[in-house]
């Protein structure tokens, strides 16, 4: 487990706007502060086997400086690393994304959340369904290894009808991986304080079990809880969280785990500028994950995607009387060491882990 | 007198209002006595004093023994309030001696305790100053009244809960205490207190004006009092009626006690003992606040209401559908495991019965049943 990360997150949290679901650390201008960070841990890094570049909306920042970030990475990167970024479909254009091509990047995934206006508009996206429809075209044109499209069921306002559209059109855009998620409404956000309210349960499932019915149709696997792929096209950053392994985070905000110990750099893009001008860490919050915490991790996180869940590796559950239970009602699957969800249980995976383990 | 108890008056004297020893009282007179009794137990309220040497030939009339008229359980929401719950009742009882208590265990609720009190003002007085004076999580069943029996066989048994009545088959008769009620209501409110009345097996006795209000008498059984008629006569009389009831006496009624089964188990803590045709209502109502109550769990799980094993209701809690955390990586690991720290808090916060998990409304749904079966409001 312990030795170094070979997976590294790099925060960027630029936006030409907030939109109404987002709470994530967004200010502008930190490129330098970043490259500095990232120099002082080094040290915990091994040859970088996945780099993902979120935000924000990291494609805003100017191109001569993300070369440049890519330019201290490249000599870290593996043979064959994932190198991934996020974009909004509104920012990045033909030429943009043929540069990011040539700068390393592999793959892009693109913030469309849905191909509805009056949906967009309500979750206050600035792209409009053609903006979306010709940057997955020109992403697919400029030669990535994996184009993904990110896109949200439970919203405001949604439909059946709408989300059939949402299906249909992804679907016959042909990209390689989608992300499709449920929205939460977070605290701290414009759709909270506007008292958004979102579907019941029922409404909800319906959604959710159409969602994975339709992608699976089209020749996706539902590899994770919110994830699809066509074979060959997981997002490996992705899975490197899923199955607990040791990662690196350098920004303002990003969150590392190494070695059973995770720290989150504190918020406030000024004063993390200013700690790395100073020639310090960042400041941060740090926790000390013990042994129960991290067992009780890697069943949260293994239990999300559709491989098996190896016990001897993962330790046992707090309570492993009701494995049997589970089983008996169609939500567990067993085969020695091994456990995984039925189709079933995975829509229902939080109670399932309820009653397995002991989140106290 | 009663007691027959011999104590040496330490000090005597009146209250004005602090303790001012007087070396005197005589016959008639109010204040205090210092004693050197441990218990209040030994001492019954309304009792006449005399002095040993020079007795009284006999005590004051008026006098009568205090018997609990209404009991329930008391169950604290964390089982290891337990040994907490006990010290509480037995500081509580030296100050209460109307009191009473004895250990009893649910099925479904763990140990606690059934208390006796003497009347609804009483219970709710106890409980809040157990909640509030000894800080404790209190769930209390129904309360209910105490039942006569007579068995086939011809014994006759004292039935407090619901759990010690006898099979149905075993069953001669049952008789339960009926109170008289005087009802004191301006006359725009006769119909609603009326209305009231009926709805709880009421008797009409008499009705008398007293200048601008009414005086309705009836006859009631004490069981149909004790969960919300006081409630339902205040807020259907704007508040303005106002109660008072007396023990008329044990009189023998068509009871049958209907259970409740949650998953296929019986749950003692929900089981009641209802008068025979308002069962089936009462018990359509319960297993429908009960589903609204309950919430969804992994599995389905089936409300029924039975009388004697014939199942008067049922509806369903469908199994949960949906319930997974969207999207979680790397940034988002401890906020997900804390969400899931949050959603076992809640559980905490219901009881497991079998194999459900049953929060407390589910078990004060109850205590508000003759809300809306029936006519209702």
């Amino acid at each position: 487990m312990s030795g170094p990360a070979a997976h590294l997150y790099l925060h960027l949290p630029f936006c030409a706007a907030r939109c109404g679901y987002c709470a994530f650390v967004v200010e502008v201008g930190y490129a330098a502060a970043l490259r500095a960070e990232l120099a002082m841990e080094a040290g915990r890094l091994g040859p970088l086997s996945t780099v993902y570049l979120g935000g924000g909306t990291p494609t805003l920042m100017r191109p001569r400086r993300l070369r440049g970030i890519l330019d201290d990475l490249r000599p870290r990167l593996a043979d064959g690393a994932e190198v991934s970024i996020e974009a909004n479909p509104e920012t990045v254009d033909r030429e943009q994304l043929r540069e990011l091509r040539a700068i390393g990047i592999t793959r892009i995934s693109l913030g469309a959340q849905s191909f509805r206006p009056h949906l967009l508009a309500g979750l206050d996206r600035g792209a409009t369904p053609d903006q979306v429809r010709s940057a997955v075209a020109c992403a697919q044109d400029a030669g990535f290894a994996s184009v993904s499209v990110d896109l949200m069921f439970g919203v405001p306002g949604q439909s059946p009808e709408d989300l059939e559209a949402d299906l249909a059109e992804v679907v016959a855009l042909g990209v390689d991986h989608i992300s499709w998620y449920e929205l939460e409404i977070k605290e701290g956000t414009a759709l909270e304080r506007m008292g958004a309210e979102l579907p019941d349960e029922d409404r909800a499932a319906d959604a959710y079990e159409r969602v994975v019915e339709g992608l699976e149709a089209a020749g996706y696997r539902w590899y994770e809880t919110a994830n699809f792929a066509r074979p060959g096209h997981e997002c490996r950053h992705s899975l490197a969280y899923w199955s607990a392994a040791d990662y690196l985070g350098v920004g303002v905000g990003a969150v590392s785990t190494v070695a059973g110990r995770r720290w989150r750099n504190a918020p406030g893009v000024d004063r993390y500028i200013a700690a790395l001008e100073a020639g310090s860490a960042p400041r941060r919050d740090v926790e000390e994950l013990d042994t129960d915490t991290l067992r009780r991790e890697r069943w949260m996180l293994g239990l999300r995607v559709d491989r098996d869940l190896d016990t001897g590796w993962a330790g046992p559950p707090d309570h492993p009387e009701a494995l049997e239970r589970l089983e008996r009602g169609g939500l567990l699957r067993r085969a020695g060491t091994r456990v995984a969800l039925t189709r079933r249980g995975r829509f229902v995976q939080n109670a399932v882990l309820q009653e397995l383990m002991e989140y106290v | 007198m009663q007691t027959g108890l011999e104590v040496d008056a330490e000090e005597v004297g009146v209250m004005g209002p602090a303790m001012t020893p007087t070396g005197v009282l005589n016959a008639g007179e109010s204040g205090y006595m210092v004693t050197g009794l441990k218990s209040v137990g030994d001492l019954k309220v309304g009792d006449t004093l005399t002095l040993a040497k020079r007795r009284a030939e006999q005590a004051l009339a008026g006098y009568r023994e205090v018997k609990p008229m209404v009991f329930c359980g008391l169950f604290p929401v964390d089982s290891d309030d337990y040994p907490d719950l006990r010290d509480a009742l037995e500081k509580l009882s030296l100050n209460d001696a109307s009191l009473q208590w004895e250990p009893e265990t649910s099925q479904a609720l763990g140990f606690g305790f059934r208390c006796g009190f003497l009347g609804l003002l009483h219970m709710d007085i106890v409980r809040e100053r157990l909640e509030r004076e000894y800080d404790l999580e209190l769930l209390a069943t129904t309360p209910n009244v105490e039942y006569e029996v007579t068995t086939t066989a011809g014994d006759e048994l004292e039935v407090r809960s619901p759990a010690e009545l006898p099979p149905a088959t075993n069953i001669e008769s049952i008789r339960e205490p009926y109170v008289r009620c005087t009802v004191l209501v301006p006359s725009d409110g006769v119909g609603a207190v009326m209305g009231l009345c009926q709805e709880r097996r009421g008797k009409y006795v008499t009705m008398t004006p007293i200048e601008q209000r009414q005086q309705l008498i009836y006859d009631l059984p004490l069981a149909e009092i004790v969960t919300d008629f006081y409630d339902q006569l205040k807020s259907r009389t704007k508040g303005y009626a106002s109660l008072d009831y007396e023990l008329v006496g044990y009189r023998e009624s068509p009871l049958v006690k209907l259970d409740v089964l949650l998953a296929g188990d019986p749950v003692d803590a929900l089981s009641m003992i209802v008068h025979k045709d308002m069962a089936y209502g009462r018990g359509k109502v319960l297993v429908e606040r009960l589903q609204k109550t309950i919430p969804r769990q992994l599995f389905d799980v089936p409300i029924q209401a039975a009388i004697g094993g014939r199942v008067v209701a049922r509806e369903t809690v469908k199994a949960r559908r949906k319930d997974v955390l969207a999207k979680c990586y790397g940034g988002d690991i401890s906020r997900k495991r804390k969400l899931l720290e949050k959603q076992k808090e809640g559980k905490k916060r219901m009881k497991q019965v079998g194999s459900v998990e049953v929060p407390q409304e589910a078990f004060l749904s109850v205590l508000t049943l003759g809300n809306d079966d029936g006519k209702g409001k």
